[in-house]
């Protein structure tokens, strides 16, 4: 399943916790970075997409334990935490929230955020 | 091991009139008359050449431990083929491509699926043959060394969905070696031509490296916004066919590197907004179609090298805000068809090489803030050119120029003859003459209609 992902500008440094929760290292804390996409509010968001198993989503949404690679303590669970309990996820296309961590199932990533209500940032003209 | 003559290496091996395709001593293969990319690198030439078919090649991490073995695959490491190890990764699972079959393929998400190489010192200057899922294609490139995304421009841009094959040589490919690439790629299922393709939004958009963009097929295009926005090492442009095309939006936005533009049919052109805005190496302009065109909004903004414009057809133009803002090198400006232009807000300001201006129509007009603002040699403006119009913002219309008495006299003379007494009516004029008596006799009116009137003088 292709999920696509729309974090906040405000949630974006918790978002990358919980992305290195989820993901396999400390080069997930790049997961959110540009925030390229905004709602028809001018809310900005960056997002990501990736192809995921249904382990992925279960582990998304249990309690959350620090991983094993992360002997530094570089993730900070409760910022990771606080983007989990943000979390709305969807296997239908929902409408992104600038105070939500928006994650909805879909085979076309473009069009999956297109129906979450984003649209690509334009250039600065 | 290679079948030589001396130094010189066969090309071509025959048995009688048969070709051979392979030679061997052995077990070594002697000679093959099978073109593959690596020759391209013979001698240590530098590059790379990366290829989805070649599953020994992918892994699913960054790290090259886990290999990829099935669609759906992450694809988190891709190795260089061309024996330079210059091997593309991405670190971020969720920014990792996605294998896919049927023709073997990194597929990219275009929200921020990339691989990153690292151009090691000196960077590449050659050629960059990519083969996608909606065409091949050659480009010329120069590439500084540090990181650089395979797939989409920062996870976004990129001319297809998915790379069948992609090789880039540091030094120039040969149009044969480029050929012979190409076909390889389509021959592991890349498709060869775009020339199905319609909408190339935003498709080679920042991609800054190319300095040269091939002649490929774009004749069903129907939208090109963003298409080429920011190449800015691209010198010359192709005669490429756009004649299906509507959508030019932002498509050479900031091609600040481009002197020449050639005669694309844009016929059926509606949107032109910022399509060459900040062009500022252009020196000329072809007199391309414009006839369809309504939005000319920016189109030439900072276009500041252009010494002149042609008559194009801009008859169903509606929008010309700031279309020839700060084209500080025209010195004359052609009478073109504005019968239907509704908003000239800032469009001629700071033009500061023009002296005189056209008596065009502006009966549609409602918006004139700022549209000479900053010309600072206008003298010279024709008399009538306001009788029709339909709208009085003038703010700061006229602000920093230099006409010249008889000139403002005509424009508040022209103000006073378009009847204009209800909705917004400012206008302000400095530098320059002041008005005549002519022109102070029409303040006075304008001013019993309504109007806030500010001039050179202080009437």
């Amino acid at each position: 399943m292709r999920l696509t992902i729309a974090c906040p500008d405000a949630l974006r440094a918790d978002g990358n916790h919980f992305a290195m929760v989820l993901g396999y290292g400390p080069a997930d804390a790049e997961t959110y970075v540009a925030l390229n996409w905004q709602d028809a509010d001018g809310n900005l968001y960056a997002c990501a997409s990736l192809i995921v198993s249904d382990t992925f989503v279960s582990k998304a949404q249990s309690t959350l334990s620090r991983p094993a690679w992360d002997v530094d303590n570089i993730i900070d669970m409760d910022a990771a935490r606080r983007a989990q309990a943000a979390l709305v996820f969807s296997l239908t296309p929902v409408a992104a929230m600038p105070d939500k961590l928006t994650a909805c199932a879909g085979d076309d990533a473009l069009a999956t955020l297109a129906a979450m209500g984003l649209s690509q940032v334009e250039v600065d003209i | 091991m290679a079948l030589k003559i001396g130094a010189t290496a066969i090309n071509k091996l025959y048995l009688g009139s048969t070709a051979i395709n392979k030679a061997y001593l052995g077990a070594d293969v002697l000679f093959s008359g099978v073109f593959s990319p690596a020759s391209l690198f013979a001698g240590g030439t530098d590059g790379v050449w990366y290829d989805p078919s070649d599953l020994s090649t992918l892994f699913q991490d960054s790290a090259g431990t886990t290999p990829v073995t099935a669609a759906s695959d992450p694809i988190g490491y891709a190795g260089d083929k061309s024996g330079n190890d210059n091997h593309a990764i991405q670190a971020t699972a969720a920014a990792r491509p996605t294998y896919q079959t049927g023709p073997a393929r990194a597929t990219l998400d275009k929200v921020d699926d990339r691989l990153s190489v690292t151009v090691p010192a000196g960077g590449f200057t050659g050629t960059m043959v990519l083969g996608t899922d909606q065409g091949t294609a050659s480009y010329g490139v120069t590439i500084p060394a540090g990181a650089y995304d395979i797939g989409g421009r920062s996870g976004l841009y990129f001319p297809g969905n998915a790379i069948v094959g992609q090789l880039i040589r540091d030094g120039a490919l040969s149009a044969g070696e480029a050929a012979a690439t190409e076909a390889y790629f389509v021959a592991n299922g890349a498709t060869a031509s775009y020339g199905a393709v319609t909408n190339f939004s935003q498709f080679w958009q920042n991609w800054s490296e190319i300095t040269s963009f091939p002649l490929i097929d774009t004749s069903s295009g129907t939208s090109f916004g963003y298409a080429w926005s920011n190449c800015s090492s691209l010198t010359s442009f192709p005669l490429i066919d756009t004649s299906s095309g509507t959508n030019f939006y932002v498509a050479w936005y900031a091609c600040t590197s481009l002197t020449s533009f050639p005669l694309i049919d844009t016929s059926s052109g509606t949107g032109f907004g910022y399509a060459w805005f900040n062009c500022t190496s252009l020196t000329s302009f072809p007199l391309i179609d414009t006839s369809s065109g309504t939005n000319f909004a920016a189109a030439w903004f900072n276009c500041n090298s252009l010494t002149s414009f042609p008559l194009i057809d801009t008859s169903s133009g509606t929008n010309f805000s700031v279309a020839w803002y700060n084209c500080t090198s025209l010195t004359s400006f052609p009478l073109i068809d504005t019968s239907s232009g509704t908003n000239f807000s800032v469009a001629w300001y700071n033009c500061t090489s023009l002296t005189s201006f056209p008596l065009i129509d502006t009966s549609a007009g409602t918006g004139f803030s700022r549209a000479w603002q900053n010309c600072t040699s206008l003298t010279s403006f024709p008399a009538n050119a306001f009788d029709n119009i339909s709208g009085g913002d003038f703010t700061d219309a006229f602000t920093s120029t230099a006409l010249t008495e008889t000139s403002i006299d005509n424009v508040v003379v022209s103000l006073v003859a378009s009847g204009i007494a209800a909705g917004t009516r400012v206008f302000d004029q400095s530098g320059g003459s002041a008005p005549s008596s002519t022109g102070e006799a029409a303040i006075t009116t304008l001013r019993s209609r309504g109007w806030t009137v500010t001039v050179t003088g202080g009437y």
